[in-house]
């Protein structure tokens, strides 16, 4: 592989799909003309609609229809008198004021609606046949005084309104009505206050003062774009991954592809990099196509007023549509990868497609929120992303877990295509489908690659990242119980799950897990007790430096919290503490980290790389472990992992590595637990404080010695 | 160049397990035209892909080149050229594009590639239409491209899986004469084919295979003179009669197999 980038020839490979796809005037379809349609349609449409909306709000005329003549001009007085007492200076009505523009009220400002009053002979059936909006009768009660002031002369009549239940403009016309006759009757209660008391003001007054900003349309439409743009993405790339895999099969190239002595994962990259270029280009034709159409057809103006179109919140999503456009890609390619034809890696992706909705509802509903755990549900987490993003809030915790969880679902998904991609070509003997890849593998003891540990942390991470999250949370439970808890966990996640792994991708458990090779006890067990005892001194300097770099200072509440849970471990035996945080911890996380990690990736890097790779990951578990963020433990385990890895690699087992990580975790609960007795013989530690000169350096110089022994009394792993 | 050893493959189907290849040993030496032949289903494009690697045997072995196809796969790969009945051409690549792109994948330093297909060109006659995009090319002129995708790296090995089925009497004919090219210019052949006629004109030697085993080996006068018959077709139809005679095979996990052989390759 590595050969194939430097030889420049991955990157032919590379132009060859690119340019072998993009010459396909399919591909061109969606990638140009389906943008350029899609906007300008989707814009007339919105404009028609939203000018319909608007001039029907300014329009509303209502028909009521009457039995008799009579009726006319008692009904015709009542809307007369009622529009005017609305719009008069004396009528106050009982109205929500808005701050800061308290004159905005619709109620008031609105123009007024129109009234057409037509004589019917039979009212119900014109009413039900939608000739009029309301059928009205006028009820004339005993004692009519028809001398009365006009507005006293309606007093006592009483209005028998029909409707049609269920037709907005039928009962908006008989809420429009009531408004009228209220307004009539608000105004005579008026005029008999000043007539008996001279009393002008109303009994009760609301006055209600809204906060924040008036809400804007973005908030609304920040929700609607990410999801049009990541499905038009989504759009563009569903052609080439179909033509450059089944089509590959289809039109007879692929055998051909795969009798070359290329690695099969590398023809898919390839494929790979050409179906994410052009998504990408889909996106950013979608994202112009789209800024042009806002911009050019006065839309933008209509929908999003002055401020115009959020130029720089697209651009802000841009990334994120490049990160999905890796991860849709991924898949697609997945699962074109089982179809021998174009026929069926369609019938494959529409469902997916119609999947891929699904999350996108969910982004609309209310209540949805980028919480940490909603960060690592695939699909969704762009989704909320993007819309956060559109809306302007954006926050590093859950960006960071949505862009490392989508990175890591990418590579494992990619690892899969990679196994299931040109079987067809070879195997026509056997069924080739999914089933290949989740039924146990036959072949057996296969040494573990990057690709088998992708595959893992992608079903691995978000377990882990719930699990750790819900006990992080979890206030209910005693600190004795949270911690068997979180040793169980951490036993079944590191130990038992890499194992069921293991045997069901039919890896080796010796090549894998490395439990005995080379060590040389004799020689080595002093060098693991001085690692052990001496490691905390350097792991405490990492993070007073941390501190000191700025990267991760601890809040108050954190102190206060890690202070309460030091005083609660005083009161536990130390060999739970022991048996909780540093046996268990180091035989689970040494099987893993040291164990399938380390030995995945030697597959793919040179050691001192792959060392340093899972010492990366090492610390990056231990940053995601909890409910926040844990910045400040990365660069002490990251430290403590390479040096843990280093051991493993030196000596060819885990053993070592697990005595020396048990040994560095129970020596720090230990003094944590023994702090006092520490301190009051005058060996006070202070947690953001640098130790003593002489303590680090006996620390040190424990550490080289240990080193040093293992360096030279160890034969290194298959030289 | 090639040798085969005691190759058995084996398949899982629904009802047990099926014996594509059983025990199957043959060689070809370089500037040898070597013929596995048999019905559809006799286990010829499995015994192919295990020459390439792509496919692990069960039991038994394949050298190329001196190298195990197993266990340095691409290593072998690179030695082989391989067309099938079935290839095809990239629809919108030139013809040079798609070659020298095939060129790039087998390791051939682009400026020799080039030359490499200069010459290709004046010896299958595709001058004139390397700069044409694939899917303009005739069907001839389609076959003739696929032909010298097999040769661009000059392999020593050449393998050719059923290379006449669906042509005409000119696409024929084109195949007959580059094998007559690979064979001038020492390369060791394997054609996998049914056409025994065919087969008759083009191949040294003969390996007839059925039901995955090997049941006659030779030179055409080897056969004539073991079987008693003149053609390749008469010896195979003798073949089928006796094997019909014969109850069911069954195989090591006692699943029955029809003697005609109906499984896929």
């Amino acid at each position: 592989m590595l050969e194939l980038i430097r030889s420049g020839r991955l990157w032919r490979m590379c132009v060859k799909e690119l340019r072998e796809t993009l010459r396909d005037r399919r591909t061109l379809f969606t990638l140009i003309l389906m943008p350029l349609l899609v906007y300008p349609l989707l814009s007339m449409a919105l404009q028609r609609f939203i000018l319909l909306s608007a001039s029907k709000s300014h329009t509303d005329t209502y028909i009521v229809g009457v039995s008799n003549e009579a009726d006319i001009e008692p009904i015709g007085n009542a809307i007369t008198t009622g529009q005017q007492a609305t719009t008069a200076n004396a009528y106050r009505p009982l109205r929500i004021e808005t701050q800061p523009s308290p004159n905005d009220t619709v109620a008031v400002k609105k123009p007024s609606s129109n009234w057409k009053v037509v004589v019917e002979q039979d009212l119900d059936a014109q009413l039900e046949a939608g000739r009029i909006d309301l059928a009205i009768r006028v009820v004339l009660p005993n004692g009519d005084d028809s001398d009365s002031k006009p507005a006293m002369r309606l007093n006592p009549r009483r209005f028998e309104v029909h409707y049609r239940q269920s037709d907005g403009h039928s009962e908006a016309a008989v809420y429009a009505f009531q408004r009228l006759l209220q307004a009539v009757n608000d105004q005579q209660a008026l005029q008999l206050r000043e007539r008996f008391g001279g009393m002008r003001e109303a009994a009760v007054e609301l006055s209600a003062i809204s906060i924040g900003r008036p809400s804007s349309i973005m908030s609304s439409i920040s929700t609607v774009i990410p999801l049009i743009l990541l499905l038009m993405t989504i759009t563009g790339a569903v052609y080439p991954a179909i033509d450059l895999t089944a089509g590959e099969r289809e039109r007879g190239t692929m055998e051909a592809l795969i009798s070359t002595p290329v690695p099969r994962f590398a023809l898919l990259i390839s494929k790979y990099v050409a179906v994410v270029t052009v998504s990408i280009l889909t996106a950013l034709v979608n994202v112009a196509g789209m800024f042009v159409t806002l911009s050019v057809g006065g839309l933008g103006r209509a929908i999003l007023g002055n401020d115009g179109v959020p130029w720089y919140s697209l651009l802000q999503v841009f990334p994120l549509l490049v990160l999905f456009s890796g991860f849709f890609s991924a898949i697609l390619l997945a699962l074109c990868c089982v179809a021998k034809s174009f026929k069926e890696a369609q019938a494959y992706l529409i469902p997916v497609m119609l999947l891929s909705l699904g999350p996108g509802v969910l982004s609309v509903l209310p209540g949805i929120y980028l919480t940490p755990n909603m960060a690592v549900v695939p699909l969704l987490n762009m989704i909320l992303l993007a819309r956060d993003v559109m809306a302007g809030h954006f926050q590093w915790l859950p960006t960071l877990i949505v862009v490392a969880s989508t990175l890591l679902y990418s590579i494992a998904i990619m690892a899969i295509a990679a196994r299931l991609f040109g079987l067809h070509a070879i195997a026509q003997t056997s069924e080739v489908s999914w089933k290949n890849f989740w039924l146990p593998s036959t072949e057996r003891n296969k040494p573990p690659n990057v690709g088998e540990l992708a595959v893992f942390l992608a079903m691995f991470f978000p377990v882990y990242f719930v699990a750790t999250n819900t006990i992080g949370v979890s206030e209910n439970i005693s600190l004795l119980n949270r911690l068997w808890t979180k040793a169980s966990l951490t036993f079944f996640l590191f130990f038992l799950l890499p194992i069921a792994y293991a045997w069901w991708r039919g890896l080796s458990f010796q090549l894998t897990f490395r439990p005995f090779d080379n060590t040389r006890w004799i020689i080595l067990f002093p060098a693991f007790l001085l690692l052990s005892s001496g490691l905390w001194t350097i792991a405490h300097e990492i993070f007073v430096f941390s501190e000191w770099l700025g990267i991760a200072s601890l809040s108050p509440e954190q102190i206060a919290a890690a202070n309460q849970t030091k005083l609660a471990l005083k009161q536990l035996p130390l060999v739970v503490i022991w048996l909780t945080m540093a046996i268990v911890p180091a035989i689970a996380e040494e099987a893993f980290f040291r164990g399938f990690a380390l030995r995945s990736l030697q597959k793919l890097m040179k050691p001192s790389v792959a060392i340093f790779a899972s010492a990366i990951l090492f610390g990056a578990f231990h940053v995601v472990a909890g409910s926040i963020l844990s910045i400040e433990r990365f660069l002490p385990t990251a430290a403590l992992g390479w040096m843990l890895g280093w051991i493993a690699w030196r000596t060819g087992s885990l053993i070592p590595g697990i005595l020396v990580h048990a040994g560095h975790n129970g020596l720090l609960f230990t003094i944590a637990r023994y702090e006092d007795s520490l301190r009051e013989a005058g060996w006070g530690i202070a947690d953001q404080r640098h130790l003593p000169i002489p303590w680090l350096a006996t620390g040190i110089a424990v550490v080289i010695a240990g080193v040093a022994i293992v360096h030279w009394g160890s034969r290194r792993e298959g030289g | 160049m090639i040798v085969a050893s005691n190759l058995t493959k084996r398949f899982t189907i629904a009802t047990g397990t099926k014996t594509a290849v059983d025990s199957l040993s043959f060689f070809v030496e370089p500037g040898e035209v070597y013929g596995l032949l048999g019905p559809n289903g006799a286990g010829k494009t499995t015994t192919l892909r295990m020459v390439m690697g792509l496919l692990k045997p069960d039991e038994g072995y394949v050298t190329v080149d001196g190298l195990r196809t197993d266990s340095a796969t691409q290593s072998v790969l690179g030695r082989l050229g391989m067309i099938s009945t079935n290839d095809g051409v990239y629809p919108w690549l030139s013809a040079r594009e798609m070659l020298i792109y095939f060129a790039d994948l087998y390791g051939v330093p682009i400026a020799d590639a080039k030359r490499r297909l200069e010459k290709l060109a004046g010896l299958l006659g595709l001058n004139g239409v390397l700069d044409q995009r694939c899917s303009t090319l005739s069907t001839g002129q389609r076959q003739r491209v696929i032909l010298a995708r097999g040769l661009m790296h000059d392999p020593p090995v050449m393998l050719l899986d059923e290379p006449t089925r669906g042509l005409d009497i000119i696409g024929s004919r084109t195949t007959f004469d580059y094998i007559d090219l690979l064979r001038s210019q020492g390369k060791a052949v394997l054609i996998s084919t049914h056409r025994l006629d065919e087969a008759e004109r083009l191949c040294d030697r003969f390996g007839l295979l059925h039901c995955g085993a090997l049941r006659y080996e030779g030179t055409l006068e080897q056969l004539r003179a073991a079987t008693g018959k003149e053609h390749l077709v008469d010896m195979f139809l003798d073949l089928l009669d006796e094997t019909d005679g014969q109850a069911h095979a069954v195989d090591q996990t006692g699943t029955s197999i029809a003697p005609s052989g109906n499984e896929g390759h």
